[in-house]
């Protein structure tokens, strides 16, 4: 009885989890070119897929540009977060649980705080425009 | 660590710590601190000082206000939903669980919002739309509005999964020995739930919760890809009030607003983590 409403919990789950994911799937293989969104298909086709993937200069070359910039931002939070993290967790400063809690609530801020006084700061220290 | 002196570790540790509290300072103190001298400018034309002006402007203007309380009824509604919901699956599926099921989980949140965004909105928003019937009928998503019921929808379909697999996980690393004893002395399941494995799950529900805040406050994104700049009045968030004057070179009004925000910040943030005992006890 148990294993059954457990059963019937992961299934409903999955069901909500993945109606999102079906409706892109299937508007992204659809050719009619009719502005409305649907939820079934009679007669799918791959050729958008297909197009995106290798015809299309300008989505490659953004994936590509995304891909790239992900690993030095993945690098150097890997770098920092480690090396803060271990001696954060090892070493108790005199204000380490303040330390970890401003580190914490930064994140909560919204980019348009830190946006302009960053890009003023890169310009000054002269990393603009340095890949 | 015999050969190693205590003190030379120490050393170490602090010399660990120091590029991170290098950038940490460069790149958020320092930035408050431009703005905080920004905010007592009259304008970037009129560099004269204008004291608490902007202050007191930004605390008279409803719509300051208005995005505020919008803010801390999303942050409420949220981070109570999304929390109650992934204690109740993980409850449920933390015996269970596989490690397909897990990635299935967890997978949400890598989804692009753009793309979302617009599934979102051509199922819950359009006038036309398959599901905004049952939103407008059903009578909490009513109360709260379909826009604003809407938006919570996508907030929890992106961040139940991995509330769920953090809360069980926990759950599953729990001493087998505890659960055992306190079965013998007759405790039900839900007791056992509540007096045995809650209390001792305590830092990853304050983590959970930590994270769920953080992606209340970070809505933002979501927010502008469904409703664009003007959103409805009751999603209008303190970030679209910073965005139009961002976009309006309004710098001296924009941080004195994203200061107060911060202010705001740290006072939800600073009691949740003190609770956590996130410093051990040595």
């Amino acid at each position: 009885m148990k294993k059954w409403i457990t059963a019937l919990c992961c299934a409903l789950a999955a069901i909500l989890l993945l109606f999102p994911l079906y409706i892109l799937l299937i508007n992204s293989l659809d050719v009619s070119h009719v502005l409305q969104m649907k939820y079934f298909l009679l007669s799918p086709s791959i050729d958008p897929l297909l197009s995106a993937l290798f015809t299309d200069a300008l989505y490659s070359t953004q994936f590509l540009n995304s891909f790239f910039l992900t690993i030095p931002v993945v690098a150097g939070h890997i770098l920092f977060a480690v090396t803060s993290g271990f001696a954060l967790a090892r070493r108790s400063f005199k204000f380490s649980f303040v330390l970890t809690a401003l580190y914490v609530a930064v994140l909560l801020l919204p980019s348009q705080v830190t946006i302009l006084p960053n890009f003023i700061l890169c310009k000054s220290i002269g990393i603009l425009n340095t890949p | 660590m015999k050969s190693y002196s205590q003190k030379k570790f120490n050393r170490t540790l602090n010399l660990l710590f120091l590029p991170g509290f290098i950038g940490f300072c460069l790149f958020y103190v320092l930035p408050m601190f431009w703005s905080l001298m920004e905010s007592t400018r009259v304008s970037l034309l009129d560099r004269s000082f204008a004291g608490l002006a902007h202050y007191q402007r930004i605390f008279q203007n409803k719509y300051f206000i208005l995005a505020v309380r919008n803010n801390l009824l999303l942050l409420l509604y949220f981070t109570a939903l999304c929390m109650l919901l992934g204690l109740f699956l993980a409850v449920i599926v933390h015996k269970s669980i596989r490690g397909n099921f897990l990635v299935l989980l967890v997978a949400p949140i890598f989804l692009p919002s753009s793309a979302l965004s617009i599934v979102w909105k051509e199922a819950f928003l359009s006038q036309s739309a398959l599901f905004r019937p049952y939103l407008e009928a059903f009578l909490p998503t009513r109360l709260l509005g379909v826009e604003l019921s809407s938006l919570l929808l996508l907030m929890l379909w992106q961040n139940t999964g991995l509330i769920t697999v953090l809360l069980s996980c926990a759950l599953n690393s729990l001493d087998k020995d505890i659960i055992d004893a306190a079965r013998m002395d007759g405790a039900s399941s839900f007791r056992l739930l509540l007096s045995i494995k809650l209390p001792l799950i305590r830092p990853t529900l304050v983590f959970s919760s930590a994270f769920c805040i953080y992606r209340a406050f970070s809505s933002f994104r979501e927010v502008y890809l469904l409703f664009g700049n003007y959103p409805p009045g009751n999603i209008y968030q303190v970030q679209n009030y910073m965005q139009n004057h961002f976009n309006k070179l309004n710098y001296a009004i924009l941080s004195a607003a994203a200061l107060s925000m911060t202010v705001i910040v740290f006072a939800v943030f600073f009691p949740l983590l003190s609770i956590g005992e996130w410093r051990k006890k040595r």
